[in-house]
C-alpha cells in the first residue's frame, strides 16, 4: 500500500509539470488552431536559458527564473513575428509542419552550445526528504509542486478575470466575431504565443531541477500530448487534470510493469493504452467540446 | 451627407462572379436594405464591406479608404457587424459578450491589467467600458440577463445581445445580416422596432440585409436589388416593388 501511495504521490508531482506544459500546448491551439510540436524543445530552451543564466552570472534562483521567463517571452514573439505571422492565412497543417521544424532547430541549437550531455542542475531546493506521514519525498518535487499549482492559478485568474482574458476566450470561441468587434488577431496570437513559452519555461526549469538537463528535456513536448488529447485539445481545466492523471498513470505503470515482468521502462507507455482506452468511450477527449456543425 | 461610398465593387471567386461593379451609397440617419434571391451576393457585398474580402474597386467611410484595411479595425471607423448566424462567445456572460465590442477603446495591455488597481492600471477604463456595456444591454432590453450565460438565452434575445454587442462601440452604421431570420412574428416586430429605435434616437445608420419583405417594407428608407452579383435597382420601397426587374428576379415574371 504504501508502495501505491509513493508511485501516486510522486505521478502527481511529475504529472503537475505535465499539466503546465500542456496548458500551453491547450492555450495556442484554441488561440491559432495550431498544435505546437516545439512546446518540447521552448521547454528545454527555457531551462537551459535559467540554468545559463545562473552558472554565468551567480544570480539567486528567483531573479534568474524570471529573467529565463522574459527571454522566452522575447523568444516567442520573435518566432511568431518572424515566422508564423507569414503563415497566418497557410493551411494549418503547413503551420504544424513549419511548428516541428522551429522544434528541430531549437534542439540543434541546444546540442550545438550545450552538447548532448546530462547538465546537473544547481541545487536550488533541497533533495531531502520530507515525511509527510505515509511516505518521504525530497523537497525539490514538493516545491516544485507549490510552484506549478501557483503558476496555474496565476494562469487561470488572467484567463478568467481579466479583460485580455476575455479578448483571448472569445477569439478561441469566434474569430470572425472577434475580429469584427475591434479585437486585433495577430496581437492575441503573439500573446497565445508568448504565456505558452513562458509556462514551458516554468516547466523545463522545474522538470530540470528534478532530473537534470539534456536534450531529452524536449520529450516532455511528446509526453505531454496524451494529456492533451485525453483532457480535450481546446480544455484548459481538462489539460490540468489530465497532467496529473498521466503522471500518475506514468508512475503506477512504471512501477507495477517492472515489479511483475521485470521489464524496466514501460511507464512512458502506460498512459498511451489508457488514452487509447478512453478516447474509444469518448473521441473528443474527457473534457473537449463536441464540435457542432450546423448546415 | 454621405456616409458610405461603394463605387465599382467587383469580387470573383474563382470562375464565379459574386459582385459585379455594384454602386452605392448610404446617407447618415439612413436604413438601407439590400435584398435579392438567395446567392445574389448580399452577404458577400457585406463582408467586403466589414473586411472579410478584399474587393477590387472603392469603398469609403466618411471618405476613408476601407478596402485592404484589416477586418479588426473597422469599430474605430465607426462600422460594426451582426451575422447571419449567429456568432456569440456561446461560452461567456451576456456582458462578456458586450464588453468583447467595447475592447477597442480600452488600452488595457498586459502592464496595466497586472497594475490593475493602481492609478496606472486599468480599473477605471474598466468600470467604464462595463457601463458603457450596460448601457448597450439597456437600449435592446436585455439589462436583466446582463449576468447569464448568453447560450441559455432564447434565439430572439441571442441575436439581440448580438445586436447589443455591435452597438456599445457606439457606431455610425450598423450592418445587419439577416436580424431577423429565424424569428417568430413577435420577436421579428419586436427586433423592427428595435432598429428603427437604434435608427432615430441613438443617429445610427444601418445597412441590412433581410429577407422578410414585410420588415424591409415597413421599415427601409431605400432599397437596393442585387440579383447574380448585379445591381438591378435601387430606390424607395414603393419604387422597388414596381420596378418590373425586380418582380423578374423574385416571381420569374416577364419584364
Amino acid at each position: 500500500m504504501d508502495y501505491f501511495l509513493a508511485l501516486v504521490v510522486n505521478g502527481i508531482i511529475v504529472g503537475s509539470i505535465y499539466s503546465v506544459v500542456a496548458l500551453g500546448l491547450v492555450l495556442i491551439y484554441k488561440a491559432t488552431e495550431v498544435v505546437n510540436f516545439a512546446q518540447g524543445e521552448l521547454l528545454m530552451i527555457g531551462a537551459y536559458i535559467c540554468l545559463e543564466i545562473i552558472v554565468k552570472t551567480g544570480m539567486p534562483f528567483i531573479p534568474a527564473f524570471l529573467m529565463s521567463m522574459g527571454f522566452m517571452a522575447i523568444l516567442a514573439l520573435i518566432i511568431e513575428r518572424v515566422v508564423l505571422r507569414k503563415m497566418l492565412e497557410a493551411p494549418v497543417m503547413s503551420v504544424i509542419m513549419v511548428t516541428v521544424g522551429i522544434g528541430v532547430i531549437l534542439r540543434a541549437v541546444v546540442i550545438l552550445v550545450w552538447k548532448a550531455i546530462s547538465i546537473p542542475f544547481p541545487e536550488i531546493f533541497s533533495r531531502e526528504g520530507v515525511s509527510l506521514g505515509f511516505i518521504t519525498i525530497g523537497q525539490v518535487y514538493i516545491w516544485s509542486f507549490v510552484l506549478t499549482l501557483i503558476f496555474m492559478g496565476l494562469f487561470g485568474a488572467f484567463f478568467k478575470y481579466t479583460r485580455i482574458g476575455l479578448v483571448m476566450r472569445a477569439t478561441a470561441s469566434s474569430r470572425k466575431a472577434a475580429e469584427s468587434m475591434g479585437v486585433p488577431l495577430t496581437k492575441v496570437f503573439a500573446l497565445a504565443w508568448v504565456i505558452s513559452a513562458v509556462v514551458s519555461c516554468v516547466g523545463g526549469v522545474l522538470a530540470g531541477n528534478i532530473a537534470g538537463l539534456s536534450p531529452e528535456l524536449s520529450f516532455y513536448g511528446i509526453k505531454v500530448f496524451p494529456a492533451v488529447i485525453l483532457g480535450g485539445l481546446d480544455s484548459i481545466v481538462g489539460a490540468s487534470i489530465s497532467g496529473v492523471i498521466i503522471g500518475v498513470l506514468e508512475n503506477l505503470g512504471g512501477g507495477y510493469i517492472k515489479d511483475l515482468t521485470g521489464i524496466r521502462g514501460l511507464g512512458p507507455v502506460a498512459p498511451f493504452f489508457v488514452l487509447v482506452g478512453i478516447l474509444w468511450i469518448r473521441p473528443t477527449g474527457l473534457f473537449g467540446k463536441k464540435e457542432i456543425e450546423r448546415v | 451627407m454621405t456616409l458610405l461610398d461603394v463605387n465599382n465593387v467587383s469580387l470573383a471567386f474563382g470562375g464565379v462572379q459574386a459582385l459585379s461593379d455594384v454602386t452605392f451609397t448610404v446617407e447618415e440617419g439612413e436604413i438601407f436594405s439590400i435584398i435579392g434571391p438567395n446567392g445574389a451576393g448580399k452577404t458577400t457585398l457585406l463582408n467586403c464591406i466589414s473586411g472579410v474580402y478584399p474587393p477590387t474597386g472603392t469603398i469609403r467611410m466618411e471618405g476613408v479608404e476601407i478596402v485592404g484595411m484589416k477586418p479588426h479595425k473597422r469599430p474605430k471607423l465607426g462600422i460594426t457587424r451582426t451575422f447571419q448566424n449567429i456568432a456569440l462567445f456561446p461560452t461567456e456572460s451576456v456582458i462578456d459578450n458586450v464588453l468583447v465590442g467595447s475592447d477597442y477603446m480600452l488600452r488595457s495591455g498586459v502592464l496595466r491589467t497586472c497594475l490593475y488597481w493602481t492609478p496606472l492600471g486599468c480599473s477605471a477604463g474598466e468600470a467604464r467600458a462595463r457601463e458603457a456595456a450596460l448601457e448597450a444591454l439597456g437600449i435592446l432590453g436585455l439589462e436583466e440577463f446582463a449576468d447569464a450565460p448568453v447560450a441559455d438565452l432564447p434565439y430572439g434575445s441571442q441575436k439581440r445581445v448580438e445586436l447589443a454587442r455591435a452597438m456599445v462601440a457606439k457606431p455610425k452604421l450598423l450592418l445587419l445580416d439577416e436580424p431577423t431570420a429565424g424569428m417568430t412574428t413577435t420577436e421579428k416586430q419586436e427586433l423592427t422596432e428595435q432598429v428603427k429605435v437604434l435608427n432615430a434616437d441613438h443617429g445610427v445608420s444601418v445597412v441590412m440585409i433581410e429577407h422578410d419583405m414585410g420588415v424591409v417594407m415597413k421599415i427601409s428608407h431605400r432599397i437596393m436589388v442585387l440579383d447574380f452579383g448585379k445591381k438591378i435597382a435601387e430606390g424607395s420601397p414603393a419604387e422597388v416593388t414596381d420596378n418590373p426587374k425586380v418582380r423578374k428576379a423574385y416571381l420569374g415574371e416577364e419584364a
